[in-house]
């Protein structure tokens, strides 16, 4: 009977989702010299030593505080921004809406690298090189159109009553917006935040391009697999498998808001 | 003293002109029921009212104070939409407390305000549920619990009813009318089924493309419609409007130009050697009364309502008579306005 026979598929596809997921964090648990010398499937030789060094090493933890500095203060910015523009695409109708609306996504249709260059020599000029700030801007440039766009969906998914009904009962706009759109409207910012943060994460060339010491990402430091010490496979695996956790965070609070995002057809 | 008088109100989108001048005057306490086909300018005129639409041209009076360039929050009025546009993150007594939360009022005053409408709707044991909890019935009464807890001088309705089932709608219906007489409000309720329009109304709006058709009290339409649009709108089943030449049977005036001729359903009589000769395609038994299709010899179609179980069997020919004179409504046939 198929019907017996039907966890196999799944099974397969979650054991081969999940083997290079296991296979980082097995290493990270194991020394380097275990890891060249040989295939195992689990650690012989168990050590913390990598994580030890990663949260005692400063060159590696503050990789890690600057990297979640500059998404924070992305996600923050990017958020903040496109709300009150997706509210106008939403509820108002302008000359070129509609055009405006789907070319702000052309900022997404180039890769990243293309503004590198650019953004270097723009943040040299303004003395932004190196800073929280600077990495955090570039990024808008990809994540508020994104935001905007998701932000809308959701935003189009309330009447326009309840923007109505709160102005005849007395609401000056801003008490509407802040008091009432918003916690309307809160599933949409937590899907719109998520992207923001997961985009600002995982994009590694704007960063290490924007930064050399002081702000310099996690993922950058990661791109250091070699030193005085010879190559240190465990201790990059400890990091890499550290990069995962706010991801995998942040997606359990919203993985609801998500699919409903989807259900709008927005995401 | 709540009055609302409307002065010529006009809108026009640029060019394109969707309100011709309505003028009306409201008295304290009347329910005024605006009814239309879809697109015909009624919710317009009412958004014009609430002030979330803005007047083109003419002259909005809410309690003999002009409210032209009013924001809404200052013209004194209360409104319930259709989807009842309930705060969906607040609990029942928030949403009903909010209009006055924002007028600072004192917090016991509030409550004593909330709870006196909560037991007026029966809403007493849902205060503390969110409107997601709630049934469509139940959130139309929050809906109208907010506009109450306000007494504004005018409550204006858009369409409430129109997203509950057909019973609760009718029950909806008796229960808004009453709760209106007893609160004395002035009200204005948009509404695009005739039914409903012509059981609440005091007096009648009938709209059409954004011209107030006539307006008056629902029995003054249905006797005396001034314009084929509205002998047409008022009245269920409705009015069977053909030219003079379907009826050639009836002494109809000849020197006023071609005519449209108006007779209700339920006031042709079944009389031996009546004037009008009609076959019988289809009979719905209604229980009540029954509604006989016929085919004239011209070919048009004819509805009669006859009373109770009435024996009438598919294909014989029946002989009709309008019941009495005022049953036979004259149109001009140009125009479309009674003779």
């Amino acid at each position: 009977m198929p019907q017996t026979k039907s966890w196999i598929v799944p099974t397969l596809y979650i054991f081969f989702l999940m083997l290079p997921i296991y296979w980082l964090v097995n290493m990270s648990f194991k020394t380097t010299n275990e890891i060249l010398g040989g295939f195992s499937l689990y650690p012989k030789e168990f050590t913390l030593e990598n994580y030890i060094t990663i949260f005692t090493d400063p060159t590696w933890y503050t990789g890690y505080l600057n990297s979640l500095a500059y998404v924070g203060i992305n996600t923050v910015l990017s958020v903040a921004v496109a709300l009150p523009a997706a509210y106008a695409f939403s509820r108002y109708r302008f000359i070129g809406d509609k055009h405006l609306f789907f070319w702000l996504l052309t900022n997404r249709m180039a890769p990243p690298a293309v503004f590198a260059l650019p953004f270097l020599q723009l943040y040299s000029a303004v003395g932004l090189f190196d800073t929280h700030i600077a990495v955090a801007l570039a990024h808008t440039l990809f994540n508020i159109p994104l935001a905007v766009w998701i932000l809308e969906g959701f935003m189009s998914g309330v009447p326009k009553e309840l923007d109505e009904t709160a102005y005849v009962d007395g609401h000056p706009f801003w008490s509407f917006f802040i008091k009432i759109f918003i916690p309307t409207i809160a599933a949409g910012i937590g899907v719109a935040a998520f992207f923001c943060f997961m985009f600002s994460w995982v994009e590694l060339l704007l960063a290490k391009t924007l930064t050399s010491v002081d702000a310099k990402p996690i993922a950058a430091t990661m791109t250091r697999t070699a030193s005085t010490s010879g190559y240190e496979l465990g201790l990059l695996a400890a990091a890499g498998t550290l990069t995962i956790i706010p991801g995998a965070f942040v997606i359990y609070f919203v993985r609801n808001y998500i699919a409903k995002g989807f259900a709008l057809g927005r995401v | 003293m709540s009055t609302v008088t409307l002065r010529d109100v006009k809108k026009a989108y640029g060019d394109t002109p969707v309100i011709h001048g309505v003028s009306m005057e409201i008295q304290t306490g009347e329910f005024i029921v605006v009814v239309g086909p879809s697109g015909c300018g009624k919710s317009t005129l009412l958004r014009m009212v609430a002030g979330l639409e803005e007047i083109s041209d003419g002259e909005i009076h809410i309690a003999e104070k002009l409210v032209n360039n009013l924001e809404p929050r200052d013209r004194d009025i209360a409104m319930v939409f259709q989807n009842y546009a309930l705060y969906p993150h607040m609990s029942v007594f928030d949403n009903m407390a909010y209009g006055l939360k924002l007028r600072k009022l004192p917090k016991d005053e509030i409550r004593a305000k909330v709870e006196e409408a909560a037991d007026l709707l029966q809403l007493r044991p849902y205060l503390e549920r969110r409107p997601r909890q709630l049934s469509g019935g139940q959130r139309q009464r929050v809906a109208m619990g907010r506009a109450i807890v306000r007494e504004p001088s005018v409550f204006l309705f858009d369409e409430p009813l129109s997203n509950l089932d057909a019973k609760l709608r009718v029950q909806m219906r008796v229960e808004i009318r009453k709760l209106q007489r007893r609160l004395g409000t002035t009200s204005l309720y948009v509404t695009h089924d005739q039914v409903e329009a012509m059981t609440m109304a005091d007096r009648l709006i009938v709209m059409n493309a954004g011209v107030a058709e006539q307006i008056g009290s629902p029995i003054d339409l249905y006797e005396h419609p001034e314009t084929v649009f509205v002998a047409g709108f008022i009245g269920s089943p409705a009015m069977n409007l053909l030219d003079a030449a379907a009826f050639p049977g009836l002494s109809l005036p000849t020197d006023r130009g071609p005519l449209t001729v108006g007779i209700r359903p339920e006031h042709l009589v079944v009389a031996d050697g009546g004037p009008i000769g009609a076959t019988v395609d289809l009979v719905e038994p209604l229980g009540a009364d029954t509604i006989v299709h016929a085919q004239l010899p011209t070919g048009d179609a004819l509805l009669i309502r006859l009373p109770g179980n009435a024996k009438v069997t598919q294909g014989t020919t029946l002989s009709l008579a309008p019941k009495d004179e005022a049953a036979v409504h004259l149109f001009d046939k140009d125009t479309g306005r009674r003779i």
